[in-house]
């Protein structure tokens, strides 16, 4: 009879990766790597102290029911630089939809974390509190952070797939780190102060 | 004494994408995470000075990308069970039992996993947890208590009492 240990590992061993996991699949990330650098995010997370989003843009032609949870009309926000006004719809237990007016759909989903690190699902007001997080975007070679109405150049910024900004916009200073994921998911890590 | 990528590849792929699946409970999650912790080997100026060494840091890179990912709550729309039958072909269960016991690890807490897993799969001590994970000896014991308990409330007679 076996012991836990044993049971463990044996059902462990059942799994395996995908054997596309080359060396050479390695380098060609590297290489990838090197020039996809500071290309538009498709996915990006979104950090707080306490609580996590991710965000996954993408057009969706398809229908969606809508009648899934609480709907959230003409939240105020910015895409890109703009004042936009946007739908809020949920989908799933945490799981949201972003209705923009230029018909980009944004999908987020997201947890926040209890003080035993156990997963709480987000709601609406947690997703609108993320929408304002800065956003990064490729335009004509250089690498752009747009933050609600300002926008700064961080293509100097960029090495190694990541980027470490101190943006001050108004009175209050804003500590950026974005990480590049691969070449369509970036991370955006905020802390703020006042000075 | 930093070996060649495809031979430390070779010696710990699994291992790296296993610990990643424990604490994300997605294939295709640990293979990427897998994939990014070969190439921040390879981009590393790390003195490694024995295997172990290099097995231990390629473990906690994982550990760490994992925990990151969980917590940037980066959610794909598909349930443990869902998870498990997508890997179609490439994973064959040899019984219910092996089955069971992944889905048992999924629902465990997230600091849980990753200790129940290096301790019951990579077989570290307790005190070789501590260090790896920068944590107190008694938080590796508790959490491997609570790990246990909820193992055996879940899987029952398949799991030992210890």
């Amino acid at each position: 009879m076996m012991n836990n240990k044993e049971r463990y590992q044996k059902a462990f061993n059942t799994i395996d990766p995908s054997t596309d996991i080359t060396p050479e699949r390695i380098m060609e990330l590297k290489e990838n790597r090197k020039m996809t650098k500071g290309r538009v995010g498709f996915r990006k997370t979104l950090v707080s102290l306490v609580a996590a989003v991710v965000l996954v843009i993408g057009v969706t032609g398809g229908a969606y029911a809508a009648d899934l949870g609480g709907f959230r009309t003409n939240v105020n926000t910015w895409l890109y630089g703009e004042p936009v006004q946007v739908d809020i719809e949920e989908i799933g237990e945490g799981d949201f939809i972003v209705h923009y007016p230029n018909g980009v759909d944004r999908q987020t989903g997201g947890n926040s974390f209890d003080k035993d690190g156990n997963p709480v699902p987000f709601t609406a007001d947690d997703v609108i509190d993320s929408l304002d997080y800065p956003e990064i975007a490729t335009i004509d070679g250089k690498v752009i952070m747009f933050y609600k109405n300002e926008q700064v150049d961080i293509t100097e910024d960029v090495k190694d797939g990541k980027a470490e900004v101190t943006f001050k916009p108004g009175a209050m200073k804003l500590y950026v780190t974005v990480d590049w994921t691969d070449e369509y998911t970036y991370s955006v890590h905020t802390e703020q102060s006042l000075f | 004494m930093k070996k060649a990528l495809d031979e430390v590849m070779k010696d710990y792929l699994s291992s790296v994408f296993r610990v990643s699946y424990a604490i994300l409970n997605d294939k295709h999650d640990a293979e990427d995470i897998a994939q990014e912790t070969f190439l921040q080997y390879y981009l590393t100026t790390e003195d490694f000075e024995s295997d172990e060494h290099i097995r231990r840091w390629l473990l906690l890179v994982a550990v760490n990308r994992s925990k990151n990912l969980v917590k940037s709550a980066w959610k794909r729309k598909r349930e443990p069970m869902e998870n498990l039958e997508e890997m179609g072909n490439t994973v064959v269960f040899q019984t219910r039992e092996d089955r069971d016991l992944l889905e048992a690890v999924a629902e465990l807490p997230l600091k849980c996993r990753t200790i129940i897993h290096l301790f019951y799969y990579e077989e570290y001590k307790i005190k070789e947890i501590a260090e790896m994970l920068d944590i107190s000896e008694n938080t590796v014991k508790s959490q491997l208590a609570r790990g246990r308990s909820l193992l055996k409330a879940k899987l029952r007679e398949e799991w030992n009492d210890e």
